[in-house]
Parts: structure tokens; C-alpha cells; sequence
């Protein structure tokens, strides 16, 4: 048997598997296995509808809106100048109804608002995992000075309030990013995509230590591992020895992550818009809906309940998911 | 005046700090923020007789209250905390309500019906003037006494007086003693400049205060009315700390104070009725409540249950209890005048925006829409059309053609306008709140009409803080919506606290409204406010309408109205049409 990929990880996976079963499997792969797992898994199955409904949304939201015939234009016509509120919840032209006051469609900020939840959720977790990996690898793999200098500054950003430097760094970036005339002037589509990066390097700045940390620990295990004594003593040069011994074997922790980490900035996200340091008009974004909305919660319940259920509908699927991922990746599981 | 600290704009879930006063040269007016208001007392809201301002005739008792029963407990709760409670700075609509429970000024306004008007308190008359009008006396009622029972002095109300001349240890009240007063610039409060100022004096003997001017004050008798005019006790007073626990004249005194949560007020047995014609000592307690949560207070009261049946608030008609003030519970909301005129951002810079420009955009000012995108609704305005107000004594409401201060603007006509004047295009720029939900979409509003009508539009969104900086930055890059922006509320009725301190060519760029710079109006304001002041209303009238002709520097968009909703069991609650908020002391409970 030769030494190939996460060869390590399928030996005790087969070794648990032949234990109770009285077929022995052929080789598979891990990722093969921990597939196969997950299409048996009848929730992690309808969790992927969901999130992939979601994905639809966002990815179909101009169809969607020009099919239910709405647009971001105010209609104050639709609104009850006494009471600011529209006289139906929902009806055949805005299915979802319409903001107080203003009269804008909440059908087309909640297809629309769909977008930066998953933007964000997805590119900030891809990153965190590409900066946290490296840098676990970097210190576990290296240790010595480099571990020591990686351990310093992870624990430092872990001992930084997030919730303070979200809300300071925002306007910090927008005056020194967002180039605004002398009166102060940003132009609105510049400043919401502004607001949308610093967003995203935010969480990412603040999660990925809490990766590197975690796949640290797995490379510490790792590297007194047989088969990389093995292979350094055979003389694979390093970057070798990382890319084919290592990472192979972080795949699982590093599935689980991501799927834990998606569901947790989509949360974030909306937590952050509610506060009003996330995203901002023109991007529409349901955290922003929900914050709008709570206002009227009395008297206009569906405001504030479609992007609710749908921000909690969607990080409850991610997180299943994730569980379920998790799972299949971790061959201690039984089931 | 300013509104409370901060009026709860309740609908708009905004809260509009608000503001007035200000006096012409030292520019320490304030504006009000985001535009809050009330329901108006039909037609009595418009017909309020110039007579009506000054009864100096009146003597105390003040008419028993029809059915008014005595005892039990009165509970505000609020949202605002007050600023500094101390008599000297009182300049907020909440604290001058709640001030006027435990301290008697030399002038107090009454209400009669609807209106409201000013009577002698604590002195015999509303002051007599010399011939040349730079002095003035007020001459004390006998035996008035403290709580604690020993006499008020002509000289603790001239130490009262001079109190307020100390900004830099008391900062924050009025300004108008430094500017009018004679050496008010000098004088800097008996803690830095000793006891004898030749502005203020007493004679104990007689009970006679004597105050010197510099120019001057026809209107100093409704000056007289704010608690600076008060009486304290030099020997008790712990100076920053006297806010905390305050010597009463009125009918209430502090039993405890607890600053940002609480004040417990019990009656005071040592106020003689018989001299006091402006307040009642109905309830046994008064209790106020800071710090509640507004939207919380309403429902608690409209849903009417225990304690709540004595309860009520001045935050306004908040808009989780709006459909119910219209409806079912009508009877539970009181709604009138207040002292205040909205613009809502229309302030127009006339050295940077052509005349004919802005008369473009007075066409197209989408004045209901702003009302509608601001939940501002009928118990927080009616529609306007002057930028004085019209209970004001002597003033007669009119509206130009040009100035509905209604309805839906015209960006067509406007469009058109801009086109003849060769302007299509025209840039107009403000700053607005990016942070608030109102003013969010407020602007919204404004942004849709005006490029509608032909504009180019160019909307700065900053935080609500530094937009604050920003309108009163007298280099700002902007020709739209600065200094005094959003509306002004007068500090008495009459036009010399309204017109003065917002187009007077000595102001600061963008402290006042416009920046008009013109000798000739200054002149012409400066001639009326030495009229006397019953014959002063028709000429601020005439003004009015030549300055929004000749200048547009704003459109008018409002009346604002004060409004506060009650529990069953509170009685007679009456807005102050010169205060924008309730007249406490005239309440009952039972």
C-alpha cells in the first residue's frame, strides 16, 4: 500500500467500518466515503434544498422581481398618510408588502437582500479558512520563531472586543477608502460596496485565528505522525511534505469549519446591519430589513417575519448541514 | 426654547432634538433636529386674539378647575432625561413643565381655554418700564416663602439673576441677560465677579428688583417667566450641585431627586395659593419617571391598568399606540400648539442659490411626502405656511400662494421655472442623517422630487452627530438645509425671539436661516422690537410675508403641535401653546 492521499484517515475508517459489518469495503477514498454518508442523511439532504432555494434567490433575484412586476422606487400611494402604514399586509403586486412611509416593495429587498447574506457568509468563510489554514500550517508545521510570532498575534486579535472594532473600523475605512470630495461626499453606490469589503475583512480579521488555532493543534499531532517522519526521512522537501502529507489529512476539520463558519457570518452579518454597521442602503441586506421592521412589528407583523424566518431558516440549514458534514467526515461516528 | 432634550418624534421612532431660542448676536440658538409637533385646538389654534398675550391685572388665586378633585398620585414617565435641572440653565420644554411645579417666577403664563397667557407671579405686575426703557422694576409679592418656611427676598431673586450670568460654571440656559442686559458681556456671575452687578438689584426693604439694560427689551416680561427669575437662597446654594436639590417657591417641593431616574415631588405646605394665579396643588405626590422606554410607556397607558390609569407622558403619540390615539382611545390624548414651526431641511443659502432657484424649489418642496416619509402625523404638525407662529399675539396667518406650507409640490411648474431662469440642472446640496430611519427616508423623499423637478441633486449622508457639526460649519460646501434647518421654536410669543435670531446680517454664516445679509432688515427688525409690544404683532406679520417674498430662504412646511397621552384617571391635560408641552400644574388625578 503505498502512501497516497489521507491513506492514514481511510485506514481507520476502514478499520471501524469492517469491525461490525461482515462485508469489507474496497479502498474508498475518505471524501467518498463521507459522501456516501451524507446522501443517507435524510435531514442533510433537505437542508441542501433549502440552501440551495436560497442560492436560487439570490442568484435569480432580477427574474424574480420583474416576475412578481416590483421595483426599489418609492410609492407613497400605497401607505396610509395617517398612519404610514400600507392597508395590507401582502397583496398580488407586493406579495411581501411594503415599508411604512416610504411604500418601497419588501419582495424586492428581501430577493435582493438574499444576495449580500450569502455573499458575504461564503467569501468571508473562504477566506478566513484560506488565512486561518496557512497560518495554522505555517506555526504548526514550522513552530519556533514562526510559531511563536503566529501564536502572539492570534491571541492578541482573539483579545479584541469584535463587536467594538466592527463598529469603529467602518467609518475609519469609508473616510480613508472612500475618497470623499470636500464636502464630505461619497457617491452612494461607492460607499455601500465599501462598506460590503470592509464587512468582510472584519470577519475574516477577527475568525481566523480561531481556524489557525484549531488546525495548529491538528499539525502539531500530525507532523510526530509516522507517515511524515516517514516521508521527511525519505527527504521530501517540505512544501511537499504539507501539500501531500498534511493538508490531505486536514480536509475533515477544515469541511466542518466552513460549514460552521458560513452559517455564523450570515447571522453576523444581519446582526451587524440590525446595528446599523453593516451593509447600507443601496444594498439591501435582511439584517437591515429586520432592524426596519421591529418598529412596526405590532401593526405590520410581515416586515419583520419573512427575512427572519428566512435569515433563520437559512443559518439553520448551513448549521445542520454542517453537523451532518461534520459527521460524515468524523469516522468515530455511528449512527 | 428648546423641545426636550429630546422629544420623542414617536412615530418616526426618531427621537428630534429640539430646539429654539437664541438670541440675535451671540447665536446660541438651536435648531430642532428631525421635526416633531402636535394636534391643533381647531380653530382656536389660529384665532388666538392679540389680547390675549399679557394680563398684568391678574391676581392670584387661580380659578378653581371645574369638578378638580385633591389627592393621590401623579406619575410621569418618560423617555427624555432632562438636562441640568438647575433653575439658572433651565432652557428644555421638559424641565421648564416640570419646573414650574416647585419654582415661582416673576411672570408665569396661564392657561385660559386654549391659550396661553402671561401673568404676574411672584412680582405685582409684569415689570414697570422707565421712560428710555433700559430699566425696568418688579416688585414682590408680601410674605412669599420658601418651603422650608423662611421669606423670599428681593435679593435672592437678583442672586437668582445673576447666576446666570456664571455660563462657564452653569453652562447651557438662556443667553438674552448677556446680550441685553446692561454690562452683561462683563459680568460673569457673583462666583467670579462678586455680588455686585449694576444689571440686577434689590432693595429687600421694599421687595423691589431693579434691572438695568444695555438696549432695549420690550419683551423682558415674558423673559421674566423662565426660572432664572426664581428665588434662591445664597446660603443654600451648593452652587453645580444646587441642580440635585433645589429650594421650592411653587407648589411642590423636592422630596427626592435621583438624576437620570427619578424626581418625587410632594406639595409644598408653605405656598400661599391666594398670590399664585398660574398654578394648582391638586395631586398629594408627583412622581417622574426617566429613562422609560417610550414605546413600552404608551401601550402601558393605553392599555390602562392599575397604576397606568394615573400615568401619562409627554414623549408624544408614539407609533405603537398611533391607531388607538386615532381611534377607540381618542379621549386618552391631549394635542395642541407648540411654539414651534417646522421647515424640515429647506433652509436655502440665498448668497449661493439664485432666487429664482429657490423659488424653483419652494414650487417643488414635497412638503406632505417629508411628513409621511417622517411618520410625522396630525398629532405632530399642521400644515404651516408662515415661518411665525400664529398664536403668537397680533399675528395674522396667511398663506401666499407660493407657500401652501401644504401639499404635494410641483415639480413640473418647477421644472419649468428652472428652465426660463436658463438653471436646469442646478446643483443643490445638503447634508442628512445616514444613521436615522426617518431622515433616511426623508431624503429619499427629496431626492426623487427634486430630480424630478429638473435638479441635480447632491445628498451627503452623515452620521446624525456630525451633521450637527456640519449645518452650523460656516464653511460648509453645501447650499441646502443649514443652521437652523429643520424648524424654530420661539422662547416667547413674539417676533422678536422668532425673526432676529434667524435672519439677522450679524449672525454667523449658517446660524441663523439663509444667511440674508442685509442692513436694511436688520434696521427694520430692529424698529419693531422697539415698538411696544401690543402693537408689535401686525408689523411682524407684514415682515413675515416681505421676507419669504423678497428672500425665500425657506418653505415653511408646518405648525408643529406638542401632544401627551394619559391614563383614564389623569384630568385636564391642556398643551401650552408657548410651551409645547403640558401644563403640569393644572392636573388631576381621580
Amino acid at each position: 500500500m503505498s502512501l497516497g492521499a489521507g491513506t492514514e484517515a481511510t485506514m481507520v475508517a476502514d478499520a471501524d467500518e469492517r469491525a461490525p459489518g461482515p462485508a469489507p469495503r474496497e479502498g474508498k477514498s475518505p471524501t467518498q466515503i463521507a459522501l456516501e454518508r451524507l446522501r443517507k442523511d435524510k435531514v442533510a439532504i433537505a437542508c441542501l434544498f433549502v440552501i440551495g432555494f436560497f442560492v436560487l434567490v439570490a442568484i435569480l433575484a432580477p427574474v424574480l422581481v420583474s416576475i412578481a412586476g416590483v421595483d426599489d422606487q418609492l410609492h407613497l400611494d400605497q401607505v396610509n398618510p395617517l398612519t404610514g402604514l400600507a392597508s395590507f399586509q401582502s397583496n398580488a403586486d407586493h406579495p411581501f408588502g411594503v415599508k411604512a412611509r416610504t411604500g418601497e416593495d419588501l419582495f424586492y429587498q428581501w430577493a435582493y437582500g438574499a444576495r449580500p447574506s450569502l455573499v458575504v457568509g461564503i467569501a468571508a468563510s473562504a477566506l478566513t479558512m484560506v488565512v486561518g489554514v496557512t497560518m495554522g500550517l505555517l506555526a504548526g508545521f514550522l513552530g519556533g520563531v514562526v510559531d511563536t510570532v503566529v501564536s502572539w498575534i492570534v491571541d492578541f486579535l482573539l483579545s479584541l472586543p469584535f463587536l467594538l472594532m466592527a463598529i469603529g473600523i467602518v467609518p475609519i475605512a469609508l473616510q480613508r477608502f472612500g475618497n470623499p470630495d470636500s464636502s464630505g461626499f461619497i457617491e452612494e453606490g461607492r460607499e455601500s460596496t465599501i462598506r460590503f469589503i470592509v464587512l468582510i475583512c472584519v470577519l475574516v480579521l477577527f475568525t481566523w485565528p480561531t481556524v489557525a488555532r484549531l488546525i495548529r493543534g491538528e499539525v502539531l499531532s500530525l507532523r510526530e505522525r509516522e507517515f511524515v517522519q516517514a516521508a521527511r526521512s525519505l527527504g521530501m522537501p517540505t512544501k511537499r511534505v504539507v501539500m501531500r502529507e498534511l493538508l490531505p489529512n486536514l480536509t475533515g476539520p477544515m469541511i466542518v469549519n466552513l460549514t460552521i463558519l458560513i452559517p455564523a457570518f450570515i447571522a453576523t452579518e444581519a446582526g451587524l446591519s440590525f446595528l446599523g454597521v453593516g451593509l447600507k442602503d443601496p444594498t439591501y441586506s435582511w439584517g437591515q430589513t429586520i432592524s426596519q421592521g421591529v418598529t412596526f412589528f405590532d401593526s405590520y407583523p410581515i416586515w419583520m417575519w419573512i427575512p427572519t424566518i428566512s435569515v433563520s431558516l437559512l443559518v439553520l440549514a448551513l448549521s445542520l448541514f454542517g453537523d451532518a458534514v461534520s459527521d460524515a467526515f468524523n469516522p468515530q461516528t455511528r449512527r | 426654547m428648546r423641545w426636550t432634550t429630546v422629544v420623542a418624534l414617536a412615530t418616526a421612532g426618531t427621537l428630534s432634538l429640539a430646539a429654539c431660542g437664541g438670541s440675535g448676536s451671540s447665536g446660541t440658538n438651536s435648531n430642532n433636529d428631525a421635526g416633531a409637533s402636535n394636534t391643533a385646538l381647531g380653530d382656536a389654534y389660529e384665532k388666538v386674539p392679540a389680547s390675549a398675550g399679557q394680563r398684568p391685572d391678574v391676581k392670584g388665586p387661580a380659578p378653581e378647575i371645574a369638578g378638580a378633585k385633591k389627592g393621590g398620585t401623579l406619575t410621569f414617565n418618560s423617555d427624555v432625561t432632562p438636562e441640568s435641572t438647575d433653575p439658572s440653565t433651565q432652557y428644555y420644554q421638559d424641565t421648564a413643565a416640570i419646573m414650574k411645579l416647585t419654582t415661582r417666577t416673576l411672570t408665569a403664563y396661564r392657561m385660559e381655554g386654549g391659550k396661553s397667557v402671561l401673568v404676574p407671579d411672584m412680582a405685582t405686575d409684569l415689570g414697570q418700564k422707565s421712560k428710555d426703557g433700559l430699566q425696568w422694576k418688579f416688585t414682590l409679592k408680601p410674605n412669599l416663602k420658601y418651603d422650608d418656611g423662611t421669606p423670599i427676598k428681593a435679593s435672592d431673586v437678583a442672586y437668582s439673576i445673576k447666576r446666570s450670568f456664571a455660563t462657564e460654571e452653569l453652562p447651557g440656559g438662556p443667553t438674552f441677560q448677556i446680550d441685553y442686559f446692561k454690562d452683561g458681556d462683563k459680568y460673569k456671575g457673583p462666583w467670579k465677579s462678586g455680588d455686585t452687578y449694576s444689571g440686577v438689584e434689590a432693595d429687600d426693604a421694599k421687595g423691589v428688583i431693579t434691572i438695568n439694560l444695555a438696549r432695549k427689551f420690550e419683551t423682558l416680561s415674558y423673559f421674566a417667566s423662565f426660572t432664572m427669575f426664581g428665588a434662591i437662597p445664597k446660603a443654600k446654594d451648593t452652587k453645580t450641585n444646587y441642580q440635585l436639590k433645589w429650594a421650592a417657591t411653587g407648589p411642590y417641593k423636592v422630596q427626592s431627586y435621583t438624576k437620570g431616574s427619578s424626581l418625587t415631588l410632594v406639595k409644598n405646605t408653605n405656598w400661599d395659593a391666594a398670590s399664585d394665579p398660574a398654578r394648582h396643588q391638586y395631586p398629594d405626590t408627583i412622581q417622574f419617571n426617566f429613562g422609560k422606554d417610550a414605546a413600552t410607556t404608551a401601550k402601558a397607558i393605553m392599555a390602562d391598568n392599575g397604576i397606568d390609569q394615573t400615568s401619562l407622558t409627554y414623549d408624544g403619540v408614539n407609533a405603537a399606540v398611533l391607531q388607538q390615539a386615532l381611534g377607540a382611545k381618542r379621549k386618552q390624548v391631549a394635542s395642541g400648539p407648540s411654539n414651534c414651526v417646522n421647515w424640515n431641511g429647506s433652509t436655502m443659502d440665498v448668497n449661493k442659490i439664485p432666487l429664482e432657484v429657490r423659488k424653483a424649489v419652494a414650487a417643488a418642496w414635497p412638503i406632505d411626502q417629508i411628513h409621511q416619509a417622517a411618520g410625522e402625523t396630525p398629532f405632530d404638525y399642521s400644515p404651516g405656511g408662515t415661518i411665525g407662529a400664529p398664536q403668537v399675539p397680533g399675528f395674522t396667518k396667511f398663506n401666499l400662494p407660493e407657500f401652501p406650507g401644504k401639499g404635494q409640490g410641483d415639480p413640473a411648474k418647477a421644472k419649468a421655472m428652472l428652465q426660463a431662469a436658463g438653471k436646469l440642472n442646478f446643483e443643490l446640496s445638503y447634508y442628512y442623517s445616514n444613521d436615522d430611519e426617518a431622515a433616511k427616508n426623508v431624503n429619499k423623499v427629496k431626492v426623487a422630487q427634486l430630480t424630478k423637478a429638473g435638479f441635480k441633486v447632491k445628498a451627503i449622508g452623515v452620521s446624525k452627530t456630525e451633521r450637527r457639526k456640519k449645518v452650523r460649519d460656516p464653511k460648509a460646501p453645501v447650499n441646502l438645509g443649514q443652521g437652523v434647518n429643520t424648524g424654530w421654536c420661539y422662547d416667547w410669543p413674539q417676533g422678536d425671539s422668532i425673526y432676529p435670531p434667524l435672519f439677522n446680517s450679524t449672525l454667523p454664516n449658517n446660524s441663523g436661516a439663509g444667511n440674508i445679509r442685509d442692513k436694511a432688515l436688520d434696521k427694520e427688525m430692529a424698529d419693531i422690537a422697539n415698538l411696544p409690544v401690543a402693537e408689535q404683532g401686525a408689523k411682524w406679520t407684514a415682515l413675515d410675508k416681505k421676507i419669504l417674498q423678497k428672500y425665500v430662504p425657506l418653505v415653511p412646511n408646518a405648525y408643529s403641535k406638542g401632544s401627551m397621552i394619559f391614563g383614564s384617571k389623569v384630568h385636564n391635560v391642556v398643551i401650552d401653546p408657548n410651551q409645547g408641552i403640558g401644563d403640569f400644574p393644572s392636573i388631576w388625578v381621580g
